[in-house]
């Protein structure tokens, strides 16, 4: 079926996904009267970490975010200049006759770009943490955004883990991105470093950024 | 009454004008949370948060896009911060329950075509899940869905067109099985 045919079908076929019923008028407005009247106590949590938060904006905070982002940028040019064969330099892997797109350097090249995404990610969210403009770091979410769903629609990444947690971050660049047009980016600012709490998400982020010097992960599977 | 006046009678407490303002938009929020969880319960609570927080910030809307607009962007957020819960909870039981599989397929093992797409839409990444059913079940445009969204609205056409082609291979399969 041509793709044009297909692309007209689509919204017919579509409309009748989840379907949804008459909206619960009054019972939704009766539930949000409620909770205007008697709004839950907030959280004592929050205004903690905003303490928190803005010792992190010290001059060695946003040192270390440089420090993280120019290391994994090191990290990423060392792998890679190990990878690339250059003139006569031996292989340093095991060359195939298909020109060497072996098992092991799909799993290597694939670690890698796991590795330098995770970690420009990481550098992103201490940024989002410290309460760094907003408008700065939606370019870099937009573009760990698009990097996040190459990853997640390679076959090569068989973690789930690695899968689920990209799923998660996927999400949180979606907000991040959107943040600076948001009409108030410190409420959602405040919504979005308490999801990432609730979540865990720096330290599985961290457990997840597999080690430069280590041989790549058994995790990435082939192509 | 016009938008403007209905928002400036809401900002100063105006019960009445709340109510419209809600009877006004509740559909519309409604009826995309469904589409995005497929759960009446959790659209509620999405549809219910939503106004929560219009209601609350609506001081801080200064008019740049329509209200509608404005409040999908809202909307948006509250369904990205709830299904993410709903994902780890899920998660959690799984991990409990010693099931193997993570994804969350429900439906017959031989699904008819709609079926199928339904089932190939839930499979979707968010944001193309997002900007599909915006798109091509609800009938927002582009430039709509990119406000609401914070994307360019070449990005939400690249993202139609990706999860499209997605869908396609699904069809495809399906008309050769």
């Amino acid at each position: 079926m041509m793709d044009d045919q297909q692309d007209e079908m689509l919204p017919g076929l579509a409309a009748e996904y989840h379907q949804p019923p008459a909206t619960p008028r009054e019972e939704i407005w009766a539930r949000i009267q409620a909770q205007r009247a008697d709004p839950p106590v907030d959280s004592p949590v929050l205004p903690f970490r905003h303490r928190a938060v803005g010792r992190l904006r010290s001059p060695a905070a946003r040192a270390l975010i440089w420090v993280t982002g120019v290391a994994a940028l090191l990290a990423t040019g060392i792998g890679l200049g190990r990878l690339i064969p250059l003139g006569s330099d031996p292989a340093p892997v095991a060359v195939t006759a298909d020109g060497g797109a072996t098992p092991d350097r799909v799993a290597n090249v694939m670690g890698m770009a796991v590795r330098q995404y995770l970690s420009r990610t990481e550098t992103l969210l201490v940024g989002v943490r410290a309460g760094d403009e907003s408008s700065q770091f939606a370019g870099m979410a937009r573009d760990l955004l698009g990097m996040t769903r190459l990853l997640l629609d390679s076959e090569s990444l068989t973690d789930t883990a690695t899968r689920t947690l990209l799923e998660d971050l996927e999400l949180l660049l979606t907000q991040l991105v959107v943040l600076p047009s948001t009409q108030n980016p410190d409420q959602e600012r405040s919504l979005i470093t308490a999801g990432m709490a609730d979540q865990n998400l720096m330290a599985r982020l961290r457990n997840a950024i597999p080690s430069p010097l280590g041989s790549a992960p058994a995790v990435y599977g082939e192509l | 009454m016009d938008q403007l006046e209905l928002i400036d009678r809401v900002r100063a407490g105006d019960p009445e004008a709340e109510r419209r303002l809600y009877d006004a938009n509740v559909d519309r929020v409604y009826r995309l949370a469904y589409r995005m969880t497929g759960d009446s319960d959790r659209a509620a609570d999405y549809t219910q948060d939503t106004f929560i927080r219009v209601f609350k910030h609506l001081d801080g809307f200064r008019g740049d896009a329509a209200l509608s607009t404005w409040i999908t962007s809202i909307m948006i957020s509250v369904i990205y911060n709830g299904q993410r819960k709903v994902k780890r909870l899920r998660e959690r039981e799984t991990e409990l329950g010693g099931a193997s599989d993570v994804a969350i397929p429900t439906r017959s093992p031989d699904p008819d075509l709609k079926e199928r797409l339904a089932s190939a839409v839930d499979a979707l990444p968010d944001g193309y899940r997002t900007v599909f059913v915006m798109h091509d079940v609800e009938g927002y445009t582009h430039q709509e869905i990119g406000t609401a969204l914070g994307i360019q609205e070449g990005t939400s056409k690249a993202q139609l067109s990706r999860a499209r082609a997605k869908l396609r291979l699904a069809l495809a399969a399906f008309a050769g099985d």
